[in-house]
């Protein structure tokens, strides 16, 4: 619209003494009469009151306005109320601004001068915008009526549970592999002294069998975008190795090695199972533990031990089972075949270091695998067994199982099932040797490693 | 504190890893692999892992140089860039714009050989540009365009775990492309066969199923065998030949030539062994051929090339996945240095400077006339030089004067240089020649894109700012080119100049910084934006229409061993260290791992001689010699020895011999004749 056709009235509301006191409106009204675009300026007791707003309707009658600005209160109070009035009349209700002449001016000071100023400046600022404001339309856009709920401690379990009883359906999303949170670690509650068990339990039973209620746990938010009433949220499932469908929660995988369970033995709730990857060390016993109790119901799907076949379960339950892990694979190798093995896949190593760079535990200034007393320098392979032999003694007492350098090998070397191994062996089978502190020993390999033929270049064992 | 981890490319071989720089308040402290990479998958060899640590290296160049009585001496920028110009624009008026030629680099981006390519042909008038791919993958660029219309892998590097035969051909993968030699043992751990054929016993050798060690310079031969195997005992793909190809008559009176029997005679390969292998390889379903620089660095290359092509469409191996003839292309983006016509018969997307649609093009885009005669490549450019029609070169990150045949040579052509202008990040033993020396940014210091082997655009970010007063090569061109007067090269960013490649390059048409920052995989031919690139070629059709056979005879190399040089000399790389060494030599976890030259000779040949492991020995060739310790092993046969050519103190290119291939002008890197002697002694 160009600013030409454009008629604005401006309506100075006196509040009854609440505005009227401090500013004076006579000039303010005098004032605004003068400004661009303005066709009518007046001012009145409460613009607000049913004269008021009729004041304002008869001049977009009869005058034609096509923007309106009231000076008064805040837009909180009254915006709706002038928005009304416009639209009475048929004008669209964005064509209007309100100045707020009151907390902002008249309340806050006693300066009557000054109060006067501010209020011609807000004014003139509105009438400034309102030229430039453009029709709106509202309209409706469908919504979910869903919500999310992040995090499962006692706050979002009842949030949850409020919203599921209104009637909506609720996600409810915890990065631990069960809902509880910190409430579920304490014994008892303060002031009360009550069971924190007590309050909390039957929440997350409620919860699990709430119907309004998705229980996403063991997963985490990692996008969220859209809108109020549309967001889209992504949601990141971990692996648990473990079918919540068909887990029973008899919690015997749990009482196999390595999983996160060991401890919490006996307390287990359906929910919690999981196995720790990092610590899994491909031993099969919570998959043989699971199978022998619950048959074809397996519950546990931890896929570094699936493909195994059990060498200590009877024929008639092997079938059906896939090969061993690799791990089963070569604890069933002959001495012979195993040394084969381990030949085979450490001559593919090209000496990238990538193993001990990425290793946590892998900390020293000057590394042993540098050294050319151990390890002849620039060949490739490097001197079998020593140089992975080294690392695998330096680490092993310290080893968290986390798989980086396995990962990271370019080779695809299984150096992570070396570390497995070494867990599994008593300390008699490792030549009782103690990384770091035997010194005997070391010098006994150093001499080793130098009369060892496959020391010399180039020729391959 | 201020850190962040900058995704980039890694800046040796042309398996194209990325990974992280982290960079820790505006410096480098450390890289981390990338996991999600679909090459490296968080793996990276030993070279990628010790990247950074030659960038704050204390012998980086960080002023220009500029060389007056012999001496260097620092200078201004401005300074340097009049001297250029006013020193190229003498040339080209008295003698004329050919008088100047250019090598670019395959270690510099694609943007910055676009570039330069423009400013040789818009701004100074001469298609003479080249780059180092010439040493390499010339041959594969002619034999492939000639058989199947486009030089480039097939194949994408992940489809070779998938392969059911992979034959390897003068390839060291698992040293010289780890994270492809580490494919090809997943492939073989996933049940593929696989075929080496190499006269050294490399490391991949040791899980071949069958290894062929062949004598150096046969491969025709050898091949021509192979297929004729495969043809008597009916193990081609008729329907792929009749349908799909050209030319199978000529060719298939040719290979009947070559009974099992003469190639052992030939190529010292047993016919048994050769019977088994291309049984092997004639009965897999997915068959897939990867080649390198064994192959290709013949006065045959090409020929060497075009057998694999035979190879591959005999069987039926070509267009599907899997499948394929797969160069593994040497530096990390000798790709993109052709792709982007830094060569003197294209423009960049291979649109030959003959052809006169692409020539109006180019000049209407660059509102300037174009010359439409070919220029030299790189070791006639060197001759020319040396003859003293080239005056005056300006080499942008290349190190002829090591990486080069008969370095003497070079170096003579180079001093007899009027003027030379070499753009490094180190003082090479070529910048040491030069008149200017500019001062770049290593990979770190600055935004692009690379092309991977196998055609894979990825981008290259800035990680830190350039060192001292060091520039990035495509600022270092516009700002000489704006010198020159050229209102052509108004560039803000490598992002402009790649929205100009992608206007002009057909293949290229779809490539830009928005798409590859989102993470998309865009390997060319990639046409326009909503194109998702092409994982392998020559699907439905070939891309010159049919796939061309051709007869091809075998030939002796040039310089065959004989009484007075009785060893055959093949030259190669090493797992530690990266051609010239320039920068490898200059991290020390790689130095410590091999810090000299040393020559790798047979036991029984060791024994003749009365040479002991370690011994310094005199090895001597018609052009030169050269002082190196013995290295004893089996990896090579009796009669030949092997020197790798990172070593500027003993040189290997001393002895090579130059010697080119007539049609793709690659020199004969791989096979000369020298003679070992024991120190003292004559
Ligand atoms: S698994 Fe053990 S040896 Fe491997 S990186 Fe982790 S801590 Fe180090
Ligand atoms: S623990 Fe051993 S292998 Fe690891 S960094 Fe130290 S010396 Fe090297
Ligand atoms: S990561 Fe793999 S290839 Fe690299 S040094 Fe370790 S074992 Fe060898
Ligand atoms: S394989 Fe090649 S690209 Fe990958 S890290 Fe090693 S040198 Fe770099």
């Amino acid at each position: 619209m160009s600013q030409t056709e454009v008629k604005v009235g401006v309506y100075i509301c006196q509040c009854g003494i609440n505005i009227a006191a401090t500013v004076d409106v006579e000039v303010v009204r005098a004032f605004a009469s003068t400004l661009d675009n303005v066709v009518v300026a007046r001012h009145y007791q409460f613009m607000c009151s049913e004269p008021g707003q009729e004041m304002i309707k008869k001049d977009i009658r009869e005058l034609g306005l096509n923007r309106v600005v009231v000076a008064s209160c805040s837009p909180r109070m009254h915006e709706v109320t002038f928005q009304g009035v416009l639209a009475d009349t048929g004008l669209n209700p964005y064509y209007f601004d309100m100045a707020n002449i009151r907390e902002h001016c008249s309340w806050i000071t006693s300066d009557s001068a000054k109060a006067t100023e501010k209020a011609k400046r807000l004014i003139r600022a509105a009438v400034a915008r309102v030229v430039w404001q453009e029709p709106l339309v509202a309209r409706e856009v469908p919504v979910k009526p869903e919500a999310l709920v992040v995090g499962g401690g006692i706050a979002g379990i009842q949030a949850a549970l409020t919203i599921a009883d209104a009637g909506f359906h609720v996600y409810l999303v915890e990065r631990e592999p069960s809902i509880g949170g910190r409430m579920a670690q304490l014994d008892k509650t303060f002031p009360t002294l009550d069971c924190s068990a007590c309050i909390l339990t039957p929440k997350m039973v409620s919860v699990g069998r709430h119907p309004n209620i998705s229980l996403l746990s063991y997963s985490e938010v990692v996008d969220v975008s859209g809108y109020v009433g549309n967001f889209k949220v992504k949601v990141r499932k971990k692996p648990r190795y473990v079918d919540l469908g068909t887990c029973n929660g008899c919690g015997l995988c749990a009482e196999s090695d390595l999983t996160e369970l060991k401890e919490a033995k006996g307390e287990l709730w359906v929910d919690r199972i999981k196995i720790d990857e990092s610590k899994c060390s491909q031993c099969g016993d919570c998959v043989q533990a699971c199978l022998e109790e619950n048959k074809e119901n397996q519950g546990v799907t931890n896929i570094a031990v699936e493909r195994r076949q059990f060498a200590e379960l009877p024929p008639e339950e092997r079938e059906g089972n896939l090969p061993e892990t690799l791990m089963q694979q070569i604890v069933l190798m002959d001495s012979k075949s195993r040394l084969e093995f381990w030949q085979r896949e450490l001559s593919k190593c090209i000496k990238c270091y990538g193993c001990r760079d990425v290793c946590p535990i892998c900390i020293c200034d000057e590394c042993e695998l540098e050294n050319p007393e151990w390890i002849s320098p620039g060949e490739i392979p490097p001197n079998f067994p020593l140089f992975h032999l080294i690392r695998a003694y330096h680490v092993a007492d310290y080893c968290i199982g986390c798989g980086e350098c396995e990962a990271t090998c370019p080779m695809s070397i299984p150096l992570r099932t070396i570390q497995s191994l070494i867990h599994r062996q008593p300390r008699e089978v490792i030549f009782e040797y103690i990384p770091g502190l035997d010194v005997p020993m070391k010098e006994k390999l150093i001499k080793q490693a130098k009369e060892s033929p496959v020391n010399k270049r180039g020729v391959r064992v | 504190m201020n850190y962040d981890t900058i995704l980039t490319v890694c800046p040796f071989c042309g398996c194209g890893c990325q990974f992280y720089l982290e960079v820790l308040n505006k410096e480098i402290a450390g890289l981390i692999p990338c996991k999600t990479d679909e090459i490296s998958e968080g793996k990276l060899c030993i070279k990628g892992r010790n990247a950074h640590k030659f960038v704050y290296h204390g012998e980086r160049l960080k002023t220009p140089l500029i060389k007056r009585n012999g001496r260097f001496e620092q200078a201004s920028w401005q300074a340097a860039l009049d001297i250029i110009s006013q020193k190229l624009n003498e040339s080209k008026q008295r003698f004329g714009p050919d008088s100047i030629a250019f090598l670019s680099s395959a270690k510099c981006t694609n943007e910055e050989n676009f570039l330069l390519m423009k400013f040789a042909r818009a701004v100074l008038g001469t298609n003479n540009i080249d780059n180092c791919a010439r040493l390499c993958h010339s041959p594969t660029v002619a034999g492939l365009s000639s058989s199947f219309g486009s030089g480039a892998m097939t194949n994408s590097i992940p489809e070779l775990e998938n392969a059911d035969c992979i034959l390897v051909i003068g390839s060291n993968a698992i040293e010289q492309h780890p994270l492809i030699g580490s494919r090809i043992l997943e492939a073989r751990d996933n049940g593929a066969k696989l075929i080496v054929v190499d006269p050294r016993r490399t490391p991949l050798a040791n899980f071949a199923d069958v290894y062929l060690q062949i004598r150096p310079g046969s491969d025709v031969c050898l091949l021509n065998g192979f297929m004729n195997i495969l043809t008597t005992e009916g193990l081609m793909d008729k329907e792929f030949i009749s349908q799909r190809t050209e030319g199978y008559e000529g060719f298939k009176q040719k290979i009947e030539e070559y009974t099992p029997d003469k190639v052992q005679k030939v190529s010292g390969v047993s016919s048994g062994d050769l019977q088994r292998a291309a049984r092997i390889y004639g009965e897999a379903e997915k068959a897939s051929i990867v080649y390198c620089m064994g192959l290709t660095q013949h006065t045959a290359g090409t020929d060497n090339v075009r057998s694999c092509a035979n190879l591959a469409m005999l069987t039926g191996n070509v267009g599907r996945e899997s499948t394929g003839v797969n160069p593994l292309r040497g530096q990390n983006n000798v790709q993109g240095a052709c792709d982007m016509g830094a060569l003197p018969n294209v423009y960049a997307g291979y649109q030959a400077v003959l052809d006169k649609v692409a020539k109006e093009r180019f000049e209407a885009a660059w509102e300037t006339s174009l010359t439409e005669k070919p220029g030299l490549t790189v070791v006639e450019m060197i001759d020319a030089a040396y003859e003293g029609f080239v005056k005056a070169m300006y080499i942008m990150g290349e190190n002829p004067a090591l990486s080069d045949p008969d370095i003497s040579h070079v170096h003579e052509a180079l001093s007899a240089l009027d003027f030379l202008v070499v753009q490094d990040i180190f003082m090479s033993e070529t910048a040491q020649q030069a008149s200017v020396v500019l001062p770049a940014t290593s990979f770190a210091e600055k935004e692009g894109t690379f092309t991977a082997t196998d055609r894979r655009v990825l981008r290259l970010r800035k990680a830190i700012e350039p060192l001292g007063d060091s520039k990035p090569d495509w600022v270092i061109i516009s700002q000489l080119a704006q010198s020159m007067g050229s209102n052509q090269f108004n560039y803000t960013s490598p992002k402009e100049i790649m929205e100009e490649i992608a206007k002009l390059t057909p293949i290229y048409g779809g490539i830009s910084y928005e798409r590859l920052d989102k993470g998309k995989v865009l390997a060319w031919p990639c046409l326009t934006k909503d194109h998702s690139g092409t994982r392998f070629l020559h699907e439905e059709a070939f891309t010159r229409g049919k796939g061309r056979f051709f007869a091809i005879d075998f030939k002796e190399p040039a310089e065959m061993p004989d009484t007075e040089f009785p060893f055959t000399l093949t030259t190669g790389r090493l797992m530690f260290h990266y051609h010239t060494g320039t920068m490898t030599r200059k991290i020390p976890s790689l130095n410590s791992e091999v810090s000299a030259g040393f020559m790798e000779i047979s036991p029984q040949d060791a024994k003749r001689l009365g040479v002991g492991d370690r011994e310094k020995v005199v090895v001597r060739s018609r052009r030169g010699e050269i002082q190196i310790s013995a290295s004893i092993t089996e990896k090579v046969a009796p009669g030949v020895v092997f020197i790798p050519f990172h070593f500027a103190e003993s040189a290997a290119n001393v002895l090579t011999s130059r010697t080119l291939d007539l049609e793709a002008k690659i020199p004969e890197l791989k096979v000369c004749a020298v003679n070992i002697s024991k120190r003292g002694k004559p």
